[in-house]
């Protein structure tokens, strides 16, 4: 195994360890950088929130973290991800298998499209823990019954006897969160997994799935382009915007004193903080095209503070107030307090 | 007609139901029920919201309203225009990507709702296109372009464009932002607020994000299984709700600096099959205030202590006549 040198002391490390990465994706023409310098951590038993509008890059980096991009689809242009100590832009086919699913797990955003449609619920959970695990077929019910049991979901016995389509949305993802969790895993993914649920549903499954967490330890990695969402369920954020991390720290601090113009000017535009019908603070223009990523700071032509430095070379990052909050910001650069 | 003119698009009793399964003789093996009594009036010049999660009969009220579904029972009535000949209720949808032609330049898509009626030249529509363009923010001499140069909330743009095109009473606006990122819709927002300053328009804005209706409305309709079960003025609503199901809906919104509540959730949200709609309260099985009484129909009752109108569909409710 290629192992980046600490598996020993990998429990008080980062568990999922991303550092500079930058990838393209080649296209006709060209290529989309899609990631630009993007360095993240998940430590044990910590709940990260990755946020940031379509296009940010974030599902992508859920993607990578797993190695379930295909290798040849897309190219590294720097930068290493290492999960559970494993070397994931190297590693074998195999090496990975063996970690999806059971040392590091992922939930989706859509759960209907991540059950097969023609087998009942039960088949596939037995099947999934037993592809993990030494276990014979009663052993693995049993265990799938707690699972679903843990997800307050009371007659696990008649849900596994159910096709997909015959749960709710809700129902699904819980089944999935179960599932994810019957292995047992250090870290899990979860990449949007309540954007297609109703918000009364969204608040049961992601209280389960925090409770749950806690519960074993297991450090969750939670993609969202929800900044309620993040609010409430995350210790830590990550705020990404056009393939770059623009913003990092713990929730707390990076929501309530934002760094970046690009974090402030999301939290202004949202209705929650207006007076009904008074006018929005909207981000002017739009994404930038990544086929050809601007020079500088990549919301500089979007920013009401661009100075002319902002244009010529991108940001490095800059602590801000409190410790652990970082920002890729000259303006904060210039105030002198770099990292 | 007079009556109409202040309240340009009345809704009453409205029912829908879709047939489920058909027997070997065509028949209906069962229906599902999308509304199960919907009325509701809509004065001009204002914004009405209607929120609710999905299955609740939102967008189908949207379609009913439109003319594209037809109602089971219930009457829709709508003041003619000016125009007259045009229809005088249109829609944007929620997907600009599947709503805008992809093989029509977009001076076409604009003036889609009056090429036939008006048989009007080429010169005169696109000089309508290019007026309608500038208002929704968009270049006028992009009008020759197709729907797929535009990038997302440029699309909805057109589409709140078209809508425009045949001066409609009232603009049905199903769910216009929630394909689109935070800092777009709110771009969109600002848009339709300042069209309706400027031309006075009537909104139906259907949503499933409280905070948007919150921002948008003058009015709210809660809606629960193809009912109504509260409706009010936004604040009074929103600010102070008094049914159980508006209450679980505003307190499931995670808000931005709230700290994480650690309540356990409630075991049962699944919201009941409409297939066979529940006898007596709909809401009954998921609310926590359930007793005697609930088991009957309940009624959309008038609330006696507050100015503005205020109906709530539960008999445990204080100040319900």
């Amino acid at each position: 195994m290629t192992v980046m040198g600490r598996t020993a002391e990998v429990a008080d490390e980062a568990l999922l360890d991303i550092r500079e990465l930058s990838i393209e994706f080649p296209v006709y023409g060209g290529a989309v950088r899609a990631l630009d310098g993007v360095s993240l951590e998940v430590r044990r038993g910590e709940i990260v929130g990755v946020v940031g509008e379509s296009g940010c890059g974030k599902s992508v980096t859920s993607l990578l973290a797993l190695g379930l991009l295909p290798r040849d689809g897309f190219r590294v242009r720097a930068g290493a991800i290492g999960l559970l100590g494993t070397d994931v832009l190297t590693a074998s086919e195999r090496e990975l298998g063996e970690l999806r699913g059971s040392r590091a797990a992922m939930i989706f955003q859509e759960p209907l499209t991540a059950l097969n449609p023609t087998r009942r619920v039960g088949a596939q959970m037995i099947e999934v823990i037993r592809r993990h695990q030494p276990l014979g077929k009663a052993a693995a019910r049993d265990l799938a019954v707690r699972a679903l049991g843990e997800m307050r979901i009371a007659d696990a016995a008649e849900v596994m006897r159910c096709y997909p389509f015959e749960l709710s949305g809700g129902m699904r993802q819980r089944v999935l969160i179960a599932l994810a969790f019957s292995g047992d895993p250090a870290i899990l993914i979860a990449d949007e997994p309540t954007t297609a649920l109703d918000v009364t549903v969204q608040r049961q499954v992601l209280t389960l799935l925090r409770e749950r967490a806690r519960r074993s330890h297991t450090a969750v990695m939670l993609i969202t382009h929800d900044m309620g969402v993040v609010s409430q369920y995350t210790d830590r954020v990550y705020v990404m915007y056009a393939g770059r991390v623009v913003e990092a720290g713990s929730t707390r601090d990076v929501l309530s004193a934002p760094a970046h113009p690009y974090t402030r000017a999301l939290l202004n535009g949202l209705p929650e903080g207006a007076p009904p019908k008074a006018p929005l603070r909207a981000i002017p223009g739009s994404v930038p095209d990544l086929r050809a990523p601007p020079a500088g700071c990549a919301f500089a032509p979007r920013c009401e503070h661009a100075a002319a430095r902002c244009g010529e070379r991108p940001p490095m990052f800059t602590r801000t107030g409190a410790a652990g909050h970082t920002a890729a910001c000259w303006l904060e650069h210039m105030e002198g307090k770099s990292v | 007609m007079s009556a109409l003119d202040a309240v340009p698009l009345v809704v009453e009793d409205l029912q829908v139901r879709f047939p489920v399964g058909r027997d070997w003789l065509g028949r209906p093996k069962s229906y599902a029920h999308a509304l199960n009594g919907v009325g509701l009036t809509v004065r001009r010049g204002e914004t009405l919201g209607v929120v609710g999660e999905s299955g609740c009969g939102k967008s189908t009220l949207a379609q009913v309203l439109t003319g594209l579904v037809r109602p089971s029972a219930g009457a829709v009535r709508v003041a003619s225009g000016a125009s007259g000949d045009v229809r005088p209720v249109q829609i944007v949808f929620q997907d600009p990507n599947s709503s805008l032609d992809p093989r029509m330049r977009v001076w076409r898509v604009i003036t889609e709702p009056v090429f036939l009626h008006r048989r009007s030249g080429r010169a005169t529509l696109r000089e309508l296109a290019a007026r309608l363009a500038e208002q929704v923010g968009l270049r006028a001499e992009h009008i020759d372009r197709y729907a797929h140069e535009f990038s997302g909330g440029q699309r909805q743009r057109i589409a709140i464009a078209r809508a425009l095109a045949s001066d409609p009473e009232v603009i049905i606006l199903d769910e216009p932002t929630s394909a689109l990122d935070v800092s777009v819709q709110a771009q969109i927002l600002n848009l339709l607020l300042e069209l309706q300053r400027s031309r006075g328009l009537t909104y139906v804005f259907i949503s499933h994000d409280v905070s948007v209706i919150r921002h948008m409305a003058d009015r709210v309709a809660v809606m629960y299984l193809g009912q109504i079960v509260e409706l009010g003025a936004a604040e009074e609503v929103l600010g102070a709700p008094r049914h159980p199901y508006t209450r679980l809906l505003l307190e499931s919104v995670p808000q931005v600096g709230e700290p994480a509540a650690a309540q356990t959730p409630a075991d049962t949200t699944e919201l009941p099959s409409n297939r066979s709609l529940p006898a007596g309260c709909f809401f009954r099985e998921r609310c926590p205030r359930a007793t005697d009484g609930c088991e009957r129909p309940q009624l959309l009752n008038r609330l006696q202590d507050l100015p503005v109108a205020h109906e709530v569909r539960c008999h445990r409710v204080a100040g319900a006549a």
